[in-house]
C-alpha cells in the first residue's frame, strides 16, 4: 500500500465509522450534529399512558400459582404469591424504535456489554427488550427459586433449563424478529425481545421520555411498542440540525 | 344443577366490579388410546381404539389481599362435572402469619401438585398408588370378598385420585421448612366428594417439607383416620368402625436442575380390617419414581416406574400377599407445538403379579391445551 492510499484510507475510515456508528455512542446533548457529509439528528419524545390497565390484574393472577402450596415449596407451587409482585414500571414495558429498509441494510457493531433480562419477583425485567441482531442477552435469576426461561419463537428457540439464584445463562440472537420469552414454571411470566437489524431504538426513562440519538437524515417510521404489541407507527422526516419530537399517548 | 352453578359463577365474575382480581384458567386434553384387549380393569373399552377427553377449569377470586376463593372444576369423557376443589384461603391473617384453607381442599399428602393436570403431567396417567384399585373395599367385608376382589379393580385406591377432600388446612413456613396440618372428612383412600360422611371420625394429616437448596424439596407426611363406612347390615353398633383407623406415612422428593426434573414418593399404609373371623392388618407399600428430561427446546422424554407391594395376611386358609403386587412402567415423549400446546405419545406397561391378566398395556396420543 502506497502512502497516498494510506492517506485516503485515513480519511475514509473515520467517515465509514461515523456513518455506521451506533447511536449509543452519541453523548446526550448532541441532539443535532453534522459531520463528514452525513447529517445526524435526534428523535426524542415522551410516552404518556392515560389508560387504566384493565387487563393487568387479570394477567397477574395465575390460578395455578400457589394453589398447591400446602404441599411444600416445590418449584411450581413455591411460596411465591402473585400478591407480592410489584406492578411493572412504564420503562419496563415500553420502547420506541425506528423502521427503515435503509437502516436495515447497514452493519453495526454489537454492544460490548450484554443487556440483561432479569428474573426477579416472579417477573421479567424489563418486559420488553430491544436489541441489535447479534447481541448476546444475559438471563440472570434474582429469585430464590428456580425459573426455566424458554422461547419457541421463530427468530430464536431456546430452553435455558433451571438454575439457581444469582446464576445466569446467555443467548445470542442472530436473527431479527420477535422473540417471546416465558418461564416454564411460572406461566404468567413473559417478556418480548425485539431483535432489530439496526441500533436505532430507545428505552424509556422513568418519566416516560426517550431519545434516539444520531439518527441519519431521512424518512423513518417511529414505532411505539407497549407491553406485547406495537401500539402506533408514525412517519417522520429527520432533518439535520433539528430535533424531531414524537410524543405518544396511549 | 352443577352447570347452572358454573354459569351463575361465570356471570358473577363478568358482572361484579367487586371481584377485584379474578383468575381464570383451564386445560383441555383430547386423546386417542388403545389398551390391551383383555377384561382387566385397566383395559379401556376392551382394547378397542378410542378417543377421549378431559376438561379442567380454574376459577379464583381474590377478595382482599388476604382472602382468596379458589375452585377447580373438571369434566371427563364420562361427562360428569366435578367440583374438585372449592376452598377459601385466608393468608397472613394473624401476627403469626398463619394461613388457613377450608372447604374442599387439596389434602397435603405427597407432592403431586400440578402434575395431576395434563399440561404438567409429563405422561398420561398418574402413578399406580393414585389410580389402582386394591382388593379391599371401604365397607365391612369378608376374607372371601377380598380374595375374590384380587386384581379386579373393585376396592379402594391407596391415594384417592386427586386427593381432594372436605376439611381444613393450616399451613405456612418457617425458613426452609413448610408445614401443613389438615383435618378432613374422609381418609386419603376414601375422600368424600359429596360431603356425606360415612363414619363419625375425621382424618388427620400432618406434613413437613424441607427445601435445603433451590431445586430440592423433601417432604414427609403422616395421616390417620377411620376409613370404613358405618354398616347398614349388620346393624350399626356391631362393629365400631370408628376405631379402625387407616394409618399411612409417606416420604416424597422433588429434585430439579438444568433440564432434568425428578419426582419420587413412597407410601406405607395399614388398613386394620374387622373380618368376621377376627381382625387383620392389611398393609401395602406404594412407590414411584418419575423423571423428565428436556432434550431440545420443545421436546422432552419422561419415564415413570411405579408399584404396589402388598403385605402378607392370612385370608381363608392361606397366608400370603392379600392382593396381587403390581408394577408399571410408563414412558413417553412430549412435544410443545406452541407454548401451551403439548402433544404426548405415551406407552404404559403394567404387570399384575398374579390373577388372570398378568400383562396390560396402553398406548396413547394426547393433545393438551392450557389457557
Amino acid at each position: 500500500m502506497t502512502k497516498t492510499t494510506w492517506k485516503i484510507a485515513g480519511w475514509l475510515l473515520p467517515a465509514i465509522v461515523l456513518v455506521g456508528s451506533p447511536p449509543a455512542s452519541a453523548q446526550p446533548g448532541q441532539s443535532a450534529t453534522q459531520g463528514k457529509g452525513v447529517a445526524f439528528s435526534e428523535i426524542r419524545g415522551k410516552i404518556t399512558i392515560t389508560r387504566k390497565e384493565e387487563s393487568h390484574d387479570m394477567h397477574m393472577m395465575d390460578p395455578l400459582l400457589g394453589r398447591y402450596s400446602t404441599q411444600g415449596r416445590s418449584e411450581g407451587t413455591a411460596s411465591a404469591s402473585p400478591t407480592a409482585m410489584p406492578p411493572p414500571r412504564l420503562s419496563d414495558k415500553a420502547v420506541v424504535y425506528l423502521e427503515s429498509d435503509e437502516l436495515n441494510q447497514r452493519s453495526y457493531p454489537v454492544p460490548d456489554k450484554n443487556p440483561a433480562l432479569d428474573q426477579e419477583n416472579l417477573q421479567f425485567h424489563p418486559q420488553v427488550l430491544p436489541i441489535l441482531v447479534g447481541t448476546t442477552v444475559d438471563f440472570p435469576n434474582r429469585d430464590n427459586l428456580f425459573h426455566n426461561v424458554f422461547s419457541y419463537s421463530q427468530a430464536k428457540e431456546f430452553d435455558l433449563g433451571r438454575y439457581p439464584r444469582n446464576d445466569s445463562r446467555s443467548v445470542t440472537f442472530d436473527k431479527p424478529g420477535l422473540v417471546r420469552v416465558y418461564c416454564d414454571i411460572h406461566s404468567h411470566m413473559n417478556a418480548t425481545i425485539i431483535v432489530l437489524s439496526h441500533p436505532y431504538f430507545a428505552t424509556l426513562n422513568d418519566d416516560g421520555t426517550y431519545a434516539i440519538p444520531r439518527v441519519p437524515e431521512g424518512k423513518y417510521r417511529v414505532v411505539f411498542w407497549y407491553d406485547r404489541d406495537v401500539l402506533e407507527r408514525r412517519t417522520v422526516e429527520v432533518r439535520a440540525g433539528e430535533s424531531t419530537v414524537v410524543d405518544f399517548t396511549y | 344443577m352443577k352447570i347452572a352453578v358454573v354459569v351463575a359463577f361465570a356471570l358473577w365474575i363478568a358482572a361484579s366490579p367487586a371481584a377485584a382480581q379474578v383468575g381464570i384458567g383451564g386445560q383441555t386434553a383430547v386423546h386417542f388410546l388403545k389398551s390391551a384387549p383383555t377384561s382387566s380393569p385397566l383395559s379401556v373399552n376392551n382394547g378397542r381404539p378410542s378417543f377421549g377427553w378431559q376438561l379442567y377449569f380454574f376459577l379464583d377470586g381474590r377478595v382482599t389481599e388476604h382472602v382468596t376463593a379458589m375452585s377447580n372444576i373438571s369434566v371427563t369423557d364420562n361427562e360428569y362435572l366435578n367440583f374438585d376443589l372449592v376452598a377459601i384461603r385466608l393468608t397472613n391473617l394473624t401476627p403469626l402469619g398463619l394461613n388457613v384453607e377450608a372447604g374442599k381442599v387439596d389434602v397435603p399428602f405427597g407432592n403431586l401438585g400440578e402434575r395431576r393436570f395434563p399440561r404438567r403431567n409429563p405422561l398420561f396417567g398418574l402413578p399406580l398408588m393414585y389410580e389402582y384399585r386394591t382388593a379391599l373395599p371401604d365397607h365391612l367385608t369378608t376374607e372371601a370378598e377380598v380374595l375374590a376382589n384380587q386384581g379386579q379393580g373393585r376396592g379402594m385406591r391407596l391415594l384417592d385420585l386427586g386427593l381432594y377432600d372436605l376439611g381444613g388446612v393450616l399451613f405456612g413456613s418457617w425458613g426452609i421448612v413448610d408445614y401443613a396440618v389438615a383435618v378432613t372428612n374422609g381418609t386419603i383412600s376414601t375422600t368424600s366428594y359429596s360431603g356425606e360422611v360415612s363414619n363419625s371420625d375425621v382424618a388427620k394429616v400432618i406434613r413437613l417439607a424441607v427445601t435445603p437448596m433451590t431445586g430440592l424439596t423433601i417432604g414427609a407426611a403422616y395421616t390417620w383416620g377411620a376409613y370404613l363406612e358405618e354398616p347398614t347390615s349388620p346393624p350399626p353398633g356391631t362393629v365400631n368402625v370408628n376405631s379402625y383407623k387407616q394409618k399411612a406415612v409417606e416420604i416424597d422428593v422433588e429434585f430439579s436442575r438444568g433440564h432434568a426434573v425428578l419426582y419420587g414418593q413412597a407410601v406405607y399404609n395399614i388398613w386394620p380390617v374387622p373380618f368376621d373371623t377376627g381382625n387383620e392388618n392389611l398393609n401395602v407399600l406404594g412407590y414411584y419414581l418419575e423423571g423428565k428430561f428436556t432434550v431440545i427446546p420443545r421436546l422432552y422424554l419422561a419415564l415413570r416406574f411405579s408399584g404396589l407391594q402388598f403385605g402378607h395376611a392370612t385370608l381363608g386358609n392361606s397366608t400370603g400377599p392379600w392382593d396381587y403386587d403390581v408394577t408399571e412402567w410408563e414412558g413417553g415423549a412430549g412435544y410443545f407445538a406452541e407454548r401451551d400446546v403439548l402433544i404426548k405419545l405415551v406407552r404404559r406397561e403394567t404387570r399384575i403379579h398374579g390373577g388372570s391378566w398378568p400383562k396390560d398395556n396402553l398406548t396413547v396420543l394426547q393433545l393438551t391445551v392450557a389457557y
